[in-house]
C-alpha cells in the first residue's frame, strides 16, 4: 500500500468562532460582497455537507441582492425539508495580514429559511478543507510530493 | 459586527457595551454586536491599518490636544473605506460637524441623551449606513473583475490573478508564484482572486 504525501503552496488559517462553539459546527468568518462590491463581513458554517454554498435573504439583501421573488425559486431535498431557493454569484474573501487577500466566486443559494450562511461542497473547487479544534485551514496549490511506506 | 469605541474616557464606551451585548441585540448583518473599547487613540490608529479588523468605528472627537488631531487623521484614512465611521462627541457643534462629514465621518452624534437614547441613535446610523452607503466604498478591485469576470474566467480558468488600481495586473499558476511575479509591478495593495476551474476539470 502506498501513500502519497501532500503538502500545499498556500494554507490559510480562519480561527472557528468561538461564539458559536456550543453548536459544535465549525464556523468561520468571512467576507462578502454582491452587486455593490462591498465586502461585508459574513460568519458561515463549514464543512456543511451541503451541495452547495446558501446564504440567508437578509444577507443577500445587505449584499446588495433584491429580495428573493416566489417566481423562478428551485427546490432542493435538505436533513430538515426542502429549501427554496434562487441563486446567485457571490464574492468571497479571505483577508490575509500582510499579504494579498484571497477571493473566489461561489453561485450561491439564497433562502429564507436559514439563518446561517452554510459552507457547501462547490468550496471544494477552490480548496481543500481541514478542520480543527481551533482553526479551519484552507488549502491550496496542492504539491504533488515524493511516497511513504506504511 | 465588529466596532471600535475611541474615547480617553471609557465609562460610555463601557455602558454602551452593556446595551450591545450579545444577549440584547443582533446587528443589521445578522451577526451579534461587539464592541471593543480603547482610550489610546494612537493605538486605534494602528488597529485601523487592517481594514478587514472593524467594520464600524465610534470616535469621541472633543478631547482636544493630539487625540484631536490623530482621530482627524482616522476619520481621513477611513474615508471612502467600507468601515463606517461615527463621532460621538460631548462638544457638538454645527462647525464641527460639518467639517467632520467633510472629513468622510458617516455620522455625528451628540452625548446629549441618555444612554438608551445614544445606543438608539447609533444602531439607526450603523443601519442606515448598510443601506445608503454610497457606491464610491466599493472596492474598485472587485468591481473590475466583477465587470470583467467571464472574460477572466475564460482567459484563466483556475487560475490565480492579481488585481490592483482597479486593474489586472497578472496571473500564475500559484499564489506564491503570483506573489513574487507582483512584486515586480508598483502596486501598493494588490488582492488575489483564485479563478474558478472549467467545470469538465
Amino acid at each position: 500500500m502506498e501513500l502519497r504525501t501532500r503538502s500545499w503552496g498556500l494554507e490559510i488559517r480562519r480561527p472557528r468562532e468561538q461564539r458559536f462553539a456550543d453548536r459544535g459546527v465549525p464556523m468561520v468568518e468571512m467576507w462578502a460582497s454582491g452587486p455593490k462590491c462591498l465586502f461585508t463581513r459574513l460568519t458561515g458554517v463549514v464543512d456543511s455537507g451541503s451541495k452547495l454554498t446558501f446564504i440567508p435573504a437578509r444577507t443577500a439583501v445587505l449584499l446588495g441582492f433584491p429580495k428573493p421573488a416566489a417566481q423562478g425559486m428551485q427546490r432542493m431535498n435538505a436533513v430538515g425539508g426542502p429549501i427554496d431557493f434562487t441563486t446567485a454569484r457571490v464574492q468571497f474573501r479571505l483577508p490575509l495580514r500582510d499579504r494579498p487577500s484571497v477571493t473566489f466566486y461561489l453561485d450561491v443559494g439564497i433562502s429564507a429559511q436559514i439563518n446561517h450562511a452554510l459552507f457547501g461542497n462547490d468550496l471544494l473547487r477552490y480548496f481543500r478543507i481541514l478542520v480543527g479544534p481551533d482553526e479551519v485551514f484552507f488549502l491550496a496549490d496542492e504539491h504533488r510530493g515524493g511516497t511513504a511506506e506504511p | 459586527m465588529k466596532v471600535l469605541y475611541v474615547d480617553e474616557v471609557r465609562t460610555i464606551g463601557e455602558l454602551l457595551k452593556s446595551r450591545l451585548s450579545p444577549a440584547r441585540r443582533t446587528a443589521r448583518d445578522g451577526t451579534r454586536y461587539e464592541l471593543h473599547i480603547t482610550d489610546d487613540y494612537e493605538a486605534a490608529r494602528g488597529m485601523l491599518l487592517d481594514p478587514d479588523l472593524y467594520d464600524v468605528v465610534i470616535i469621541e472627537t472633543s478631547t482636544g490636544g493630539r487625540p484631536s488631531s490623530i482621530a482627524r487623521d482616522i476619520i481621513e484614512s477611513l474615508n471612502g473605506k467600507r468601515t463606517i465611521t461615527i463621532i460621538l462627541t460631548s462638544l457638538p457643534s454645527l462647525p464641527d460637524c460639518i467639517e467632520s462629514m467633510r472629513r468622510g465621518a458617516w455620522d455625528y452624534i451628540g452625548k446629549l441623551h441618555s444612554i438608551d437614547q445614544i445606543t438608539q441613535q447609533l444602531t439607526e446610523s450603523i443601519d442606515r449606513a448598510y443601506e445608503k452607503r454610497p457606491a464610491n466604498c466599493a472596492d474598485p478591485d472587485a468591481l473590475y473583475v466583477d465587470r470583467n469576470f467571464r472574460k477572466l474566467a475564460e482567459r484563466h480558468p483556475g487560475r490565480w490573478i492579481a488585481v490592483g488600481d482597479g486593474r489586472f495586473l497578472d496571473a500564475a499558476e500559484t499564489y506564491e508564484k503570483l506573489v513574487s511575479q507582483v512584486a515586480q509591478i508598483p502596486v501598493p495593495q494588490p488582492k488575489f482572486w483564485r479563478m474558478p476551474p472549467r467545470s469538465d476539470d
